[in-house]
């Protein structure tokens, strides 16, 4: 599959990043002790736009609401960022893991 | 690999993060991903996160380290939460393993002659043995 057209990372946390994570363990044939970890990193608070292949829309990123936010046409993209530029998100909780082939 | 990523505000409390945590473990469990750690670092919310996770889950793991005095009753009882599927299996709360790796290595080298943890002293001459004694320890050269 053409990268660019694999659907992105996702952006909250969902069945996706499990299967994502599953397949990847599953490709390297590793079937040991993972370490799972967590940390906050800060944000330059700002509210962008991109595309999202695996709905084919514009949705608008960096709020804190847990909900996809579409942008259906330019006219709207005023609207939606006058009414979340108060809760623009300032950190990204993060989790990863290492196993030992990558130690 | 990075599994999930959240934007957050800054003002988030233990309530609101501790079920996306528990989430990710279970979760990864649930895909067959062996998770056998969770670490993150020394911040009261996170460390709370930890606590929450060893006593809210249902099955856990219980470690008795009995106290050296005999006539003493402080034995030391570690609770190992476990999650996933059948019963689960143990995840253990690890804080910034990579942060006392190094406060440990500056200790020991600080120069001071004799660094006192608890009852005991740590000395240069332990890492020399760890390092090139019989057996071998697991010190990378």
């Amino acid at each position: 599959m053409v990268r660019s057209r694999e659907p992105s990372f996702p952006v909250f946390i969902s069945e996706r990043c499990f299967v994502n994570t599953q397949s990847y363990i599953i490709a390297l044939n590793y079937t040991g002790p993972v370490a799972l970890a967590c940390d906050d990193t800060k944000l330059h608070p700002s509210l962008q736009v991109y595309w999202d292949a695996s709905i084919s829309s514009h949705l608008l990123v960096g709020t804190t609401v847990h909900e996809p936010i579409v942008v259906v046409d330019p006219t709207v993209l005023g609207e939606l960022l006058e009414k979340h530029k108060d809760n623009m998100a300032t950190k990204v909780f993060t989790m990863f893991y290492i196993d030992s082939i990558h130690c | 690999m990075i599994i999930a990523a959240e934007a957050i505000p800054d003002n988030l409390s233990v309530k609101t993060l501790y079920p996306k945590s528990r989430d990710v473990i279970k979760g990864l469990k649930r895909h067959g991903v062996n998770i056998i750690s969770y670490a993150c670092d020394g911040t009261q919310v996170e460390r709370s996160i930890q606590d929450t996770l060893v006593f809210d889950a249902k099955n856990a793991l219980s470690i008795r380290l009995p106290d050296p005095d005999p006539e003493e009753d402080n034995d030391y009882v570690i609770r190992i939460p476990m999650f996933g599927p059948s019963g689960g299996s143990p995840v253990v709360m690890v804080q910034d393993s990579k942060h006392a790796l190094k406060t440990f290595r500056n200790n020991l080298f600080s120069g001071a002659r004799a660094l006192v943890l608890g009852n005991h002293i740590t000395m240069y001459s332990q890492v020399w043995k760890i390092a090139f004694g019989d057996p071998p320890g697991p010190i990378y050269r």
